[in-house]
């Protein structure tokens, strides 16, 4: 060992005088924390929109049934136009093949059976109009029941499901879309009909 | 002493290891100040070596679990600490490539510089370690600073075992050059 050596080993205590700046720990602690407040924070905020949302959803829902009870009440005892009555028999077996399809099955059902009820109101005042809209919606239905007939023996499950969960999108729009014509038309004939007084 | 410093340490670890923030501050203000003047050592620049003590106490905190007590922490750290320096050296280009093509060359031992005339002062060792050229300062300080062997030091380096020796000869005597032309000054 040189003298160098032997003086740098003596003093090695010494060599480490240098001071980091205090701003080194204030950007570290920074860069620690988002880790840990970020879960409590996250598990306060997610449940906040969840919980508004799903608020949201339940007053929606309580209405649709409002309405639903409400112009049901008039025409309670008629059949239900061409509907899905055996869905509710199969949910077992969508149940087993993929539980969310099988619920999207089973909501959209609801929400299309919601509709039929609303569209017969015009079954009275406009039978024609009625009847053109029942067959439309039929033809879709008829697809979606061969659909569901495959369904037991088809291979290919969940695409099965996926394809009927599709038509019973389309059956939703094509509802909604026939209940707008039946709001243009009330409105229309409403207007007329002040104009007539 | 030591044993007991050992055990304090290890448990400062260890709650960190649970999350415990306080332990981490404690934990960096343990070792905040020699991690520093490791990689100041290296970097040469208060700005890079604050950012790689701060990087390196990130990574250190981020793989606590990956810590399982084969060296001490401080050792761990240090690694931590030396390996990230090594690599803003090399992002600024250091030489290291010239290092090794240098490194074959025979070096005639010791020759001619007189140390015993030279009164050595901290202060003054520093700053001609700051002088010394990155490559030359990297070897130095690492095996007599760090206490790096030369078998370490070449794997820090990714250079060879006897590329390290001859730099380590020729960096010492740069360095008692400088400390000469600074005692004539």
């Amino acid at each position: 060992m040189s003298r160098l050596e032997n003086f740098i080993n003596d003093h090695r205590e010494d060599f480490d005088s240098d001071v980091p700046s205090p701003r080194v720990w204030k950007d570290l602690e920074k860069q620690l924390q988002p880790a840990q407040p970020a879960v409590k924070q996250g598990g306060r905020l997610i449940p906040m929109t969840i919980l508004k949302w799903s608020a949201a959803a339940a007053i929606l829902v309580l209405a649709a049934f409002g309405v639903f009870h409400l112009m049901n009440k008039p025409t309670t005892g008629t059949e239900v136009a061409k509907g899905n009555p055996a869905i509710k028999s199969n949910d077992d077996l969508l149940q087993k093949i993929n539980p969310t399809y099988a619920k999207e099955v089973y909501h959209f059902t609801q929400l299309i059976e919601l509709k039929q009820e609303e569209l017969k109101q015009i079954e009275k005042d406009n039978p024609e109009l009625y009847q053109q809209f029942l067959e439309d919606i039929s033809k879709l239905d008829s697809s979606y029941n061969n659909l569901k007939k495959e369904l037991p023996s088809n291979p290919n499950r969940e695409q099965l499901l996926e394809a009927m969960i599709e038509n019973l999108k389309v059956q939703t729009d094509l509802l909604n879309q026939q209940l707008q014509i039946i709001q243009q038309i009330k409105q229309s004939k409403t207007q007329s009909n002040g104009k007539l007084i | 002493m030591e044993l007991t410093a050992t055990i304090v340490q290890d448990e400062l670890v260890e709650r960190c290891k649970r999350g415990d923030p306080t332990s981490f501050e404690a934990l960096y203000q343990r070792y905040a100040k020699a991690m520093y003047n490791t990689s100041l050592r290296i970097v040469n620049n208060t700005g890079d070596a604050e950012d790689v003590l701060q990087e390196a106490f990130l990574d250190a905190f981020r793989s606590l679990n990956d810590f399982h007590y084969r060296s001490t922490f401080g050792a761990w750290l240090k690694r931590i600490v030396v390996n990230k320096s090594i690599n803003v050296l090399r992002k600024r280009k250091m030489h290291l490539s010239e290092l090794d093509e240098n490194g074959m060359e025979e070096i005639p031992e010791e020759k001619g510089v007189d140390e015993a005339d030279i009164q050595f002062k901290v202060a003054e060792v520093k700053k001609c370690i700051q002088q010394l050229p990155d490559g030359y300062r990297a070897v130095l300080s690492l095996y007599l600073l760090e206490g790096y062997d030369h078998e370490e030091i070449s794997g820090i380096l990714g250079i060879t075992h006897n590329t390290v020796r001859t730099q380590y000869i020729r960096a010492k005597q740069k360095l008692v050059n400088l400390l000469k032309q600074g005692g004539l000054s």
